[in-house]
């Protein structure tokens, strides 16, 4: 059987979540270990296809790439758990969502965090650049708990696992791209500049993985794009069984329609990020 | 100098356009020959750019990827419904809807087969793109026989009368897989059992492929990188490049991005309406899916 379907890229998070929630070493993690998720479009529906329900947290997104730029949520600017009430150093940070055997934890540091992390474990991150080749990498501005992460993870070898739509697709290797963007060598940004972090190991799951994962059948991206509103989207060819691509198509239309909360945005003029080394709050787009 | 910039979809598409107009082939066809372009959003901006204006013309797009599924503009569908010339194997020759600059002049109306008999190397024909793969090649999706048929009729005919095809792509269309791979995929359409909107395959299409990197090229001379994709909050779709070169050639892309940013589609899609769509493949017709009410 054959069928082809159409996800914007809302949609294809929610669908990449429900193949996450579904994979052994995650189920295993959440119910007898931890699976740490950093907060994110991409990760947002992954919380709540393990728990149940929305994340309750006022974290939901941290950098954002926006209309006007590179961002920041302002739930990373204000607020009792806002980076800028405390004193900076990444391990202290609050704001990671984790499940540790079955129960929701939200006010550990991601020193703490990692210091209890074990082989068994998870962590869940999404991804601002994949490469044909299945390579992920991720924007980092000047701060961010990136460093104590990787740190850990190399000492512990927890399973990395990358939700990363098809919309992230760039068309060189990350690798590449990661060697062309060093955020301290830049004279012009829009907004706050980031570098490139190519991830060396961990998997990613795309809207192609998403499908086998869930139903079996195989998914072919054969266009991209789209108009009002459907920018970004990929659209598939899936390719099974009658039952495989029935079931495909079943959890595909259970994502359509798909909604994140709202990005709330500082206006520059107010923005309080001190890092932030080209505001864009007087250029004719913002 | 080094530079970021992040460029949402249609902001490319008019970066792309103003790259479009710098072209060689492109500025020899607008002074002595004429520029065809098939109606889409790619090509609305660079008829604006060429004109100073929106065209004003019924159709301004044929077919299109929306939240919904892969559907038709309302007025391409009417035209294809109810034009004897448009059924049978001489629909793509009977396609009015393409614009044609010619002499600093918007025509439209002329049929396809009437503007092969008159072109020739000097002119060249545009067309925006579905999909394009990491090393360049670019497909079109074919939806119907008549419309869609047009691109293939375009290109028999670029080989026997020699115009330049190009193809204004920005990076939100790229695929993982080989456009080849794709095109098999995509080759039983007529077999779908469950489509989102028109049954579509995919044509390989050649001629030259200009994406917002070549376009920073065309236009300054500087280097540009993608290093990441996608965005949130209206940011779908996004690139984000590192623009690198001399002083003067980075600044002049700051310059050209700068101006394409804030960039709309001036015109409205008229979609049709999923409870009165007469599209007999279409698996979302009579509009009872849930995601179809918000």
């Amino acid at each position: 059987m054959l069928a082809q379907v159409v996800l914007i890229p809302t949609e294809s998070k929610k669908l990449i979540a429900k193949a996450i929630a579904k994979l052994d070493v995650v189920r295993q993690a959440a119910m007898d270990g931890m699976v740490v998720i950093h907060p994110s479009s991409s990760t947002y529906f992954i919380f709540e296809e393990l728990i149940g329900t929305k994340p309750k947290t006022n974290y939901w997104v941290c950098g954002v790439v926006t209309p006007r730029g590179m961002c920041v949520e302002m739930a990373m600017t204000i607020g009792d758990l806002s980076p800028r009430n405390v004193k900076y150093d990444p391990g202290e940070l609050r704001g990671l969502w984790a499940i540790k055997n079955g129960k929701v934890i939200t006010e550990s540091t991601t020193a703490e965090l990692m210091e209890q992390m074990t082989a068994k474990d998870v962590y869940i991150k999404g991804v601002n650049a994949l490469d044909s080749q299945g390579n992920v990498g991720i924007l980092v501005g000047e701060r961010g708990g990136l460093g104590v992460v990787l740190s850990a993870w190399k000492k512990k070898k927890f399973t990395l696992i990358f939700p990363a739509g098809l919309e992230k697709l760039i068309p060189i290797p990350v690798r590449q791209a990661a060697m062309e963007a060093k955020q301290a060598k830049y004279e012009y940004g829009m907004g706050l500049p980031a570098g490139l972090f190519a991830y060396p190991d961990g998997k990613s799951i795309t809207e192609i993985d998403a499908v086998k994962i869930l139903s079996g059948a195989a998914a072919i991206p054969i266009a991209s794009g789209g108009l009002g509103g459907a920018e970004g989207a990929t659209t598939l060819i899936i390719n099974g069984t009658n039952k495989q691509v029935r079931e495909a198509i079943k959890f595909i239309e259970q994502s359509k329609g798909a909604k994140l909360p709202a990005l709330r945005l500082s206006n520059c003029s107010d923005c309080p990020v001190p890092h932030c080394r080209f505001p864009v709050g007087d250029k004719h787009w913002v | 100098m080094r530079a970021q910039v992040s460029l949402l979809p249609n902001e490319s598409k008019k970066l792309i356009a103003k790259a479009l107009v710098n072209m060689d082939e492109v500025k020899a066809a607008l002074k002595e020959g004429i520029v065809v372009m098939h109606p889409s959003s790619s090509t609305l901006f660079l008829a604006e750019e060429i004109l100073g204006k929106t065209p004003g013309t019924d159709v301004w797009m044929c077919g299109a990827i929306t939240p919904r599924a892969a559907c038709g503009d309302n007025a391409v569908k009417v035209w294809m419904t109810t034009h004897p010339e448009a059924r049978g194997k001489g629909g793509p020759e009977a396609f009015p809807f393409s614009w044609v600059i010619e002499k600093g002049n918007l025509i439209q109306g002329e049929t396809l087969s009437s503007l092969f008999t008159r072109m020739g190397p000097k002119d060249v024909y545009i067309k925006g793109v579905n999909a394009i793969d990491p090393q360049g090649k670019v497909g079109v999706l074919i939806g119907n026989d008549v419309e869609g048929g047009t691109i293939g009729r375009v290109i028999s005919a670029q080989r026997e009368k020699g115009f330049t095809i190009i193809y204004p792509v920005g990076l939100e269309k790229l695929i993982p897989v080989s456009i080849e791979e794709a095109v098999e995929a995509a080759k039983y359409r007529l077999t779908l059992s469950y489509s989102m909107g028109s049954r579509c395959s995919l044509l390989q299409c050649e001629g030259k492929v200009v994406t917002e990197l070549k376009a920073i090229e065309i236009l300054s001379g500087a280097a540009a990188i993608p290093i990441s994709a996608g965005g949130v909050d209206g940011a779908e779709g996004a690139i984000t490049l590192v623009i690198s070169g001399k002083d003067n050639q980075v600044k002049k892309a700051v310059a050209y991005v700068e101006d394409a940013k804030g960039a709309k589609i001036s015109r409205q899609f008229h979609q049709t309406d999923c409870n009165k769509c007469n599209d007999q493949h279409c698996s979302l017709r009579g509009g009872t899916k849930p995601w179809l009410k918000n």
